[in-house]
């Protein structure tokens, strides 16, 4: 396929851009939408009519009182978000059911030690970030032991109904490439680039400081820099 | 083929995995395991001191299978020559004659071989009079590479960094001849241990001699917080303007004018203000702090104003609140989730 013919949703970014981006902190992604917004997904699941429309404090609020719906609408609001979280920073969504029950269960636990309610979200998300990384890492000390075979790259999982070829050879390749990284360069990466949170956002679901998030995000960037390959170039052969 | 761009990842490429069936799935699981347990965490209370318990058993029963050969190791990698015993009061273990002794049949770690030879007589008759080594053993040999508390402090294990640390030379050692990477894992280290005063002169020095590194955005920024959390506003709003002048376009480059507003303001310089005030809207016309900006700036020009001038007001906004800064004697993202700055507005 030649340069023409390319998805005009495919934008190509320049090698130096991302490096410069890397290096210096600033952000490519300053001008594409921010990360899903709140959504409730109550209503797009036909249950907009029992849904107050109640923040995310007030919510965090009622669970601590014990109330069983405030805790449905908190699930309900925020399932999307773990969901597409967990399968994206995997790679695939094998036990991701699993990943988002449990993440919600430690969550409601744990709730006592969210300060800041507002926050539930992001909180969420450093939970089902630190469920994946086990996992990971599980997986690949199985596999380093031949008890296990890695986990493939699942491109049906990943990509949508509607991805063109081209955007499905990218994630399969970027995917893949991402596998063979540490679990935490391949999670910061994945969620700077792929779930396009912001350096801030990414460094609170890892639970590390900005310098580390950085780092990361840059060791993973400087490997796919390396041996990402664009088999729509015009130079193919 | 090529390799000189990198894609971006198109979001609408990438799957909505939230079908209803499983978000109703995991519900179903959900509503069994709410409705069998209370949502407090009173079980965890009991079994964690019994868990704790039989760890520090566990711990004894090995530390006392493996205490000779650390002991061993331990003793030897002290080379002073002068180092007392601990126990024993002031006085120096005398020097034995090398041909007087009898050796130890204990073999010897690989890397206390190499520090007996540098005193052996010292190093081996501090160990047959051994001691847990105190803190009367100055001058500690540098037997950690001083690469290890850059991996533990990489690994988010910065209590078990600060101590690789200390043992490689300390924190003075290690920032003379750091990296400006190095630099920020220094002050990240530092906060953790709530070394502030360290912090703020790793990041310095990162500023005053690495200013055209990567990492200096970084640097000035987490200054900026480091200062204003310690009251230091004017040197916060240097830190963040220098931020600004590093990185105009960066990821906090919008949070960095709205601070040195917030500075300003803070101060009672209700010029410098303006003036920030003016730059913040031009560079960020829908900037998120924006309306609260303006509103405190115009409550402070306002009659009324120099009453609140006589009492400065708090740091305003969820920005200034940063989690990562916050709490110095945390890791520096320990308590992350619970605070985290804007994250629920980008959300």
């Amino acid at each position: 396929m030649g340069a023409t013919n390319r998805s005009p949703r495919l934008r190509l970014v320049p090698l130096d851009e991302l490096e410069a981006e890397a290096k210096s902190g600033t952000s490519l992604s300053a001008g594409l939408p921010q990360p899903a917004e709140a959504q409730d997904a109550d209503a797009s699941s036909g249950r907009a009519g029992r849904v107050a429309p109640e923040l995310d404090d007030e919510l965090v609020a009622r669970v601590r009182r014990s109330e069983a719906q405030a805790f449905e609408l908190l699930y309900r609001r925020h399932a999307e978000f773990a969901f597409n979280l967990a399968v994206r920073i995997q790679g695939s969504a094998v036990d991701v059911e699993d990943v988002v029950h449990d993440a919600f269960l430690k969550a409601r636990e744990r709730l006592e030690d969210l300060r800041d309610s507002a926050a539930f979200r992001p909180w969420l998300g450093s939970i089902v970030v630190r469920l994946v990384r086990t996992r990971l890492r599980r997986r690949k000390l199985l596999a380093a032991l031949g008890l296990t075979a890695p986990e493939p790259v699942e491109i049906e999982t990943l990509a949508s109904a509607d991805a063109d070829p081209e955007a499905r050879a990218l994630l399969a390749q970027v995917y893949a490439l991402l596998q063979t990284l540490s679990a935490d360069d391949r999670i910061a990466w994945t969620l700077r680039y792929v779930e396009r949170h912001r350096l801030e956002a990414v460094s609170v679901m890892m639970n590390c400081s900005l310098a580390t998030a950085k780092r990361r995000i840059a060791r993973a960037q400087r490997f796919l820099n390396d041996h990402f390959v664009d088999p729509f170039s015009k130079s193919s052969p | 083929m090529t390799r000189a761009s990198f894609p971006e990842i198109p979001p609408a490429a990438l799957k909505n995995h939230a079908q209803p069936e499983h978000v109703e799935r995991v519900w179903r699981r959900l509503e069994l395991d709410v409705a069998g347990t209370p949502r407090s965490r009173a079980a965890w209370y009991w079994w964690a001191p019994v868990a704790a318990a039989g760890v520090f058993a566990v711990g004894v029963l090995v530390g006392a299978r493996l205490q000779a050969p650390l002991a061993e190791v331990a003793a030897v990698a002290e080379p002073s020559s002068a180092l007392p015993t601990p126990g024993a009061g002031p006085a120096v273990e005398p020097v034995v004659p090398s041909a007087e002794r009898h050796e130890p049949p204990v073999q010897k770690h690989p890397r206390a071989r190499r520090a007996s030879s540098a005193s052996p007589t010292a190093a081996e008759t501090y160990t047959e009079s051994y001691q847990p080594l105190g803190p009367a053993a100055s001058e500690p040999a540098p037997v950690i590479d001083t690469a290890e508390w850059e991996r533990l402090a990489e690994s988010g294990d910065f209590h078990a960094a600060k101590q690789a640390l200390d043992r490689s030379g300390g924190f003075e050692r290690a920032a003379a001849r750091a990296s400006a990477g190095q630099l920020l894992v220094l002050a990240d280290i530092a906060r953790a241990s709530g070394g502030r005063e360290h912090a703020t002169q790793a990041l310095r020095r990162v500023l005053s001699s690495y200013v055209s590194a990567p990492e200096a955005p970084l640097a000035a920024w987490t200054l900026g917080n480091l200062l204003e959390q310690a009251g230091d506003r004017s040197g916060a709003a240097e830190a963040y303007a220098t931020y600004r002048r590093l990185s105009p376009t960066g990821d906090f480059a919008e949070d960095a004018a709205a601070r040195q507003v917030d500075a300003a303001l803070s101060q009672g310089n209700l010029e410098l203000g303006r003036r920030a005030m003016e730059e913040y809207a031009e560079n960020f016309p829908k900037g998120r702090r924006l309306a609260e900006l303006r509103k405190r700036l115009a409550a402070l020009e306002s009659p009324e104003g120099a009453a609140a001038l006589e009492a400065p007001a708090e740091v305003s906004g969820s920005t200034a609140s940063e989690p990562d800064e916050d709490d110095d004697s945390a890791e520096p993202r320990a308590d992350a989730p619970a605070t985290p700055p804007g994250s629920a507005r980008e959300h």
